[in-house]
């Protein structure tokens, strides 16, 4: 028996092919897949034609600027399985299609990585440890190493000379504006990536979880869904059916993220989500500068 | 030794991961009536704050310091005591 293994490197993606008897059929178990494959079933529908003979649900509230014309996108149903798209949408572009600025996300995910970490790893110094304070033997004449406490960095059981000190908060806060402009950013790739899907309303015929796994199956929209809503209320049968599904999720609107947008492969939002997003997160391109915080009353807050 | 040892089986997909970032734009797409710092589990003097350790001990001196342990209390002034002197009158940058 011999074993071959043949070592290729591709173009941002490493591949390894080690198989030990030529005649198996099974995959070796460790295969490392280069992780921008693509899926062919996912790329069969494109975006809808200009001409389509679908009606337009909902248009863009906002003005949008004279040189960009408004992204369209399928209204799809979660009512029954297998049903066409309802109709069109618009998106606004500088919402779903702003520049896809990686490093904007990248400075928004390691805020909202770090800004809540505190640290709670503690030492305790020399003059914290119990004891230490008598000089263990005399300075000169016992032919020892000299010494001035029990307790210092250099002795074991001693106190740690530099180490993690109390309780240390990490935080810091981006400008509102880049983080603003994070989440437009995050909206505008799963856009562009068509990972966006686009509901009417999350009404599910049944509190079924597998209904819902055949739905997302069925529709090749990925392997994990976040699924976005306004409002307080979210109907029995959608909350029963995400309550125990581990990569399926449900959040109101108010907490969408960036890490949640990059942990969860495909974005569902309802139109009524599209219409909230839009109206907060294009204030700010047109905002003054605030004399008080946000927090105090003003009169145009959306 | 020839063993290498398993990799240890991590759930990606726990409540806490799955949730995790949840409502850190709170203020941006909520009204502004919360900030992201309130979402913070912290002791009070280390909330919505960053600091060198001279200025976190100040600060919970200030703020914690007549409701701490005598003992607590006494090292936390000989360590304000320590780093005054050590960031103010030793060093290059004093």
């Amino acid at each position: 028996m011999f074993r071959c293994s043949v070592v290729f490197c591709g173009r941002g993606a490493a591949k390894r092919f080690a198989s030990s008897f030529s005649s198996e059929s099974a995959l070796p178990p460790n295969l490392l897949l280069p992780t921008n494959l693509v899926d062919p079933a996912r790329l069969r529908r494109g975006p809808p034609p200009s001409d389509s003979a679908l009606p337009l649900l909902s248009r863009c509230d906002a003005v949008v600027p004279a040189h960009l014309r408004p992204l369209q996108t399928w209204v799809e149903t979660l009512e029954r399985l297998d049903a066409e798209p309802l109709g069109l949408t618009e998106l606004h572009p500088d919402v779903f299609a702003a520049h896809p600025r990686l490093d904007i996300l990248h400075q928004v995910e390691t805020w909202q990585r770090n800004f809540k970490r505190v640290s709670h790893a503690h030492t305790k110094v020399r003059g914290e440890v119990r004891g230490g304070g008598k000089k263990p033997w005399n300075q000169k004449g016992s032919g020892r190493a000299r010494h001035g406490s029990i307790r210092s960095p250099l002795w074991r059981g001693g106190g740690v000379a530099n180490g993690p000190r109390g309780p240390t908060s990490y935080y810091y806060m981006l400008p509102m504006k880049v983080r603003v402009q994070g989440l437009k950013v995050a909206l505008s790739s799963k856009m562009a990536q068509d990972y966006l899907y686009v509901v009417d309303s999350l009404d599910l015929p049944s509190p079924d979880p597998q209904y819902l796994l055949d739905l997302i199956k069925h529709k090749h929209w990925g392997e994990s869904v976040l699924i976005v809503d306004v409002g307080e209320e979210f109907s029995e049968n959608i909350l029963r059916a995400t309550a125990n599904l581990k990569t399926v999720n449900i959040i109101p609107a108010m907490g969408l993220n960036v890490h949640s947008m990059l942990k969860h492969e495909a974005l569902v939002l309802t139109l009524n989500t599209i219409r909230f997003l839009e109206e907060k997160l294009l204030w700010h391109d047109g905002r003054f500068t605030p004399l008080y915080p946000f927090s105090l009353p003003y009169s145009d807050l959306p | 030794m020839h063993a290498i040892p398993e990799l240890k089986k991590v759930d990606r997909w726990t409540e806490k991961r799955s949730m995790y970032g949840v409502y850190d734009n709170i203020g941006i797409l909520g009204a502004f009536k919360a900030h992201p710092k309130e979402l913070i589990i912290a002791p009070c003097w280390v909330k919505a704050f960053r600091g060198n350790e001279l200025q976190r001990l100040t600060r919970k001196k200030r703020m914690v310091g007549d409701r701490m342990m005598t003992d607590d209390k006494l090292q936390l002034e000989k360590r304000v005591r320590l780093l005054y002197r050590r960031y103010n009158r030793t060093g290059k940058y004093r």
